[in-house]
């Protein structure tokens, strides 16, 4: 898998040492890497939709790559520890640089559609999907680094930082996922239904992805008070968390995980029940196992 | 200079046809996170059920919940 990406950056002719530090960021630390685990499962529900990995190949590995430099252009903009230590030492110019031209190669990778006899009419639809995508994704970044000069200037109602944190991570995790299960949903089927479920389990599941993350992170992101996570939103919507907020960040994720839960078996309900299970088999791989099996009964 | 303004109406129609075709296959709906978040629960109504029931500071039982592969590939 990590070797069809660094296939598409072969297919570029670089320069060698422009391929090679592309390289370097795409390969990461030699672990194997979250967004793998993502691209097995987004080509297995494609799979359930009727759609060959093959055919898929080409938008797999520009999602893959749009992951990558969201999460690499997140990271040094809210100067958080990368993990690479090659690229945490290039100079922040470089840093800015790399993370373009991982986004060029991504739209690259898009380019080699059509695949596999894959309708015109439904590539269009994806090439329309993804521009709205990223600019969606944008917008959540833009909104993500203007918030803290905005709360310092504006007096916020306090429920509104709540419903502005969830859109913010509705347009970036949520809208990075929503793209990946649309996308594939929509190369696979003319079935606006099918699409729109698929585009609901992804922004679904994108959002729980990052409000666990914020639980996961809220010790480290307490010291960068310009944040906003959703420990903070809680306790600016409801004050009494404030004497525990770690310990009401956590009951509130469950609830909110309960709630979610609860939806999916009706967000998935106009997809084949194969192509369901892979989406509650990736949300009991990340999250855990315990409500899942009520939702799916 | 009549033909000529002639060929740039019929090329303009075909340019505005093409752009309406691209736009009927496009199902913008399902594109706009936004919308598609008004369909979830959301978080302002969970918040104001939970503290309401002032379970913002309580357990939620029993039920397991681990960490899963999540950390830090949130964006």
């Amino acid at each position: 898998m990590r070797s069809n990406l660094l296939h598409s950056l072969q297919q570029l002719h670089v320069d060698d040492a422009f391929g090679s530090a592309l390289a370097r960021l795409l390969d990461g630390t030699g672990d194997r890497p979250t967004w793998l685990v993502w691209r097995e499962s987004l080509e297995r529900f494609g799979t359930e939709l009727g759609i060959t990995p093959s055919a898929l190949a080409p938008f797999l590995n520009a999602w893959c790559l749009l992951y990558i430099v969201t999460l690499a252009l997140d990271h040094v903009q809210d100067g958080d520890a990368l993990s690479d230590p090659w690229f945490a030492a290039q100079p922040a110019a470089m840093q800015y640089q790399l993370v373009f031209s991982t986004f060029a190669v991504a739209l690259h990778a898009l380019s080699q559609l059509p695949a596999g006899g894959i309708p015109p009419e439904r590539i269009v639809r994806l090439h329309a999907r993804w521009a709205a995508s990223i600019t969606q994704i944008a917008e959540g970044q833009y909104l993500d680094l203007a918030q803290g000069a905005q709360q310092a200037a504006t007096d916020t109602p306090s429920q509104a930082l709540l419903t502005r944190y969830e859109r913010i991570a509705a347009q970036k995790t949520g809208a990075t996922f929503a793209l990946g299960f649309g996308g594939v949903a929509e190369l696979a089927t003319d079935s606006a239904h099918v699409v729109e479920a698929a585009s609901r389990a992804g922004l679904a599941y994108g959002l729980l992805l990052q409000y666990n993350d914020d639980l996961l992170d809220a010790a480290t992101q307490r010291d960068r008070p310009q944040a906003l996570t959703l420990e903070r939103a809680l306790c600016a919507a409801y004050p009494e968390a404030s004497a525990q907020p770690a310990q009401a960040a956590q009951h509130f994720w469950r609830h909110v995980y309960a709630q979610y839960i609860e939806q999916f078996p009706v967000i998935l309900a106009p997809l084949p029940s194969a192509a369901q299970t892979i989406v509650f088999d990736l949300l009991r791989d990340s999250f855990g196992p315990s409500l899942i099996h009520t939702a799916q009964r | 200079m009549i033909t000529q303004w002639v060929d740039g109406e019929k090329a303009h129609g075909k340019r505005q046809q093409s752009q309406e075709a691209m736009r009927a296959v496009a199902a913008p709906n399902s594109q706009d996170v936004n919308q598609l978040l008004t369909t979830l629960p959301r978080l302002a109504q969970i918040g104001a059920l939970v503290a309401s029931t002032g379970a913002l500071l309580v357990p939620f039982g029993d039920q397991l919940w681990s960490p899963g592969r999540g950390r830090g590939y949130g964006v």
